[in-house]
């Protein structure tokens, strides 16, 4: 199967497209050069379609889409945006726990932000797109251990926020 | 600390043994990880439609080889460029989109090219092509509200942002206002595509897609839209979207307080003083008229 077949191409898209601009979101925080380096990175994919097998595709859009970030778009600071609906099991009807619960989320979407990147991006890709560590590592190109890692960083910097620290 | 290396990122991955999770228990950090976990877990990226994101990922691909081609043949493309002007310039006549708007506070006729009609609810947008070629699906945009009398022929699609409709032939009314697309069927029966799932209704229903995805049909006993007979009215719809119609119907700016909440009920076109009573007395709300011309809602 090439990737070269439109309908092949197409599937590529379908299942990997949401995943890498959300990759590249995590990293830049700005939607629209997400979305558009997403679409850089499947194009360019398309222009070497000869020379990428489709069991390497998704490594291939991953690795394209983080040099096109870091060539372009690497900034020092960003700011993530999320949509703001609380859910959960306990009482929604409790003010009390809304007001807390929607505090808490300000915050944590603020350490998020305040994250560095490689362990932001471990980080959401795991809760947000609920990828193993494993396809992680692949996607990434870096061993298990070290994703574990940068959760587990990742953790340790959002546990600050219990404490106020 | 003597714990296990990365011992957080093994509480997500459950790997961790009874002794090494008492351990974090006892200290509390089990509880404030699982809460950052389960919090974490709500936040929501905008929703990615892959059909609208295929279609500008190929238009974008294409636009670009034309691009590299223009490069590599550049010694010929000025004598061709005049050419190319001459067949795009042709094409275009044939082949161009219009784009019809309804101001705010009026509606508006518009008659396709295969003599499908659409009337367009007050501030709403529709964008189709001039061409009507044989053989080919018929595509119309629609940004807002519109009804829809489609003539039978080859397939008829209105996209919008939130789901395409596709009929063969019938009468039905698309709206997109706020968080939702919702489609009623007067006539005949219409396909329902929010991208992810999608639904068949028939003549007598109408269904919502939300962002969770699409709503079970439900029965509707009006034969046409409320709005044609120049009236809103509302199901359980939030009080904002409410005051937004009003603002689209009467062509005026409302300035709202913090309003949450939903609305049931109805306020006509034609009478602007009398509209804000249909809307405010259920709600408690009162209403000023200013010099010019706004409306501002106080609780």
């Amino acid at each position: 199967m090439s990737v070269c077949k439109e309908k092949t191409y197409q599937e590529l898209y379908y299942k990997y497209g949401e995943y890498l601009r959300n990759f590249l979101y995590y990293k830049s925080g700005d939607m629209v050069l997400s979305e558009d380096l997403c679409h850089d990175s499947f194009i360019k994919l398309w222009e070497n379609c000869s020379k990428v097998t489709i069991d390497k595709a998704k490594s291939y859009l991953f690795t394209v889409a983080n040099n096109m970030f870091l060539n372009k778009a690497k900034k020092d600071k960003v700011i993530l945006k999320f949509g703001n609906t609380i859910r959960s099991k306990v009482d929604k009807n409790d003010p009390h726990f809304i007001l807390q619960k929607s505090e808490f989320k300000q915050r944590l979407e603020l350490a998020i932000s305040e994250l560095p990147e490689t362990q932001r991006e471990v980080f959401l890709m795991n809760r947000i797109d609920k990828k193993k560590y494993k396809e992680i590592s692949e996607e990434l190109g870096i061993s298990v251990k070290a994703v574990e890692k940068r959760m587990h960083k990742a953790l340790s910097a959002l546990r600050k926020i219990h404490t106020g620290v | 600390m003597a714990y296990d290396e990365n011992i957080y990122a093994k509480i997500v991955s459950g790997e961790l043994s009874e002794s090494e999770i008492d351990r974090l228990r006892t200290s509390g950090e089990w509880d404030e990880i699982q809460e950052i976990l389960e919090v974490a877990d709500t936040l929501e990226l905008p929703s990615h439609n892959k059909q609208v994101g295929y279609e500008k990922l190929l238009k974008k691909r294409n636009d670009r080889s034309s691009r590299t081609l223009l490069k590599v043949l550049r010694p010929m493309v000025l004598g061709l460029a005049a050419l190319l002007v001459c067949v795009l310039g042709y094409l275009f006549l044939f082949d161009s989109t219009v784009e019809i708007a309804a101001s705010n506070g009026e509606t508006a006729n518009v008659i396709l090219p295969d003599n499908s009609t659409v009337v367009l609810n007050a501030g709403s947008k529709l964008t189709y092509s001039k061409s009507n070629k044989r053989n080919k699906k018929r595509v119309v945009e629609l940004i807002g509200e519109g009804l829809f009398k489609v003539q039978t022929g080859n397939t008829f699609i209105v996209e919008t942002d939130k789901g395409r409709v596709e009929v063969l032939g019938t009468e039905f009314n698309v709206r997109t206002w706020s968080d939702r697309l919702e489609v009623e069927c007067y006539e005949g029966s219409v396909l329902v595509d929010s991208g992810e799932e999608s639904v068949v209704i028939k003549k007598g229903q109408g269904v919502f897609v939300i962002s969770d995805g699409i709503n079970s049909p439900r029965e509707i006993e009006n034969s046409g839209p409320f709005w044609k007979d120049g009236v809103s009215r509302f199901q359980n719809i939030p009080i904002k979207e409410v005051f937004s119609e009003l603002e689209r119907q009467y062509n005026m700016h409302v300035t709202l307080p913090n309003l949450n909440g939903n609305f049931n009920g109805r306020f006509g076109h034609d009478n602007l003083k009398v509209a804000l009573e249909d809307i405010c007395l259920p709600l408690n709300l009162s209403f000023t008229i200013t010099e010019d011309k706004n409306v501002i809602i106080s609780e």
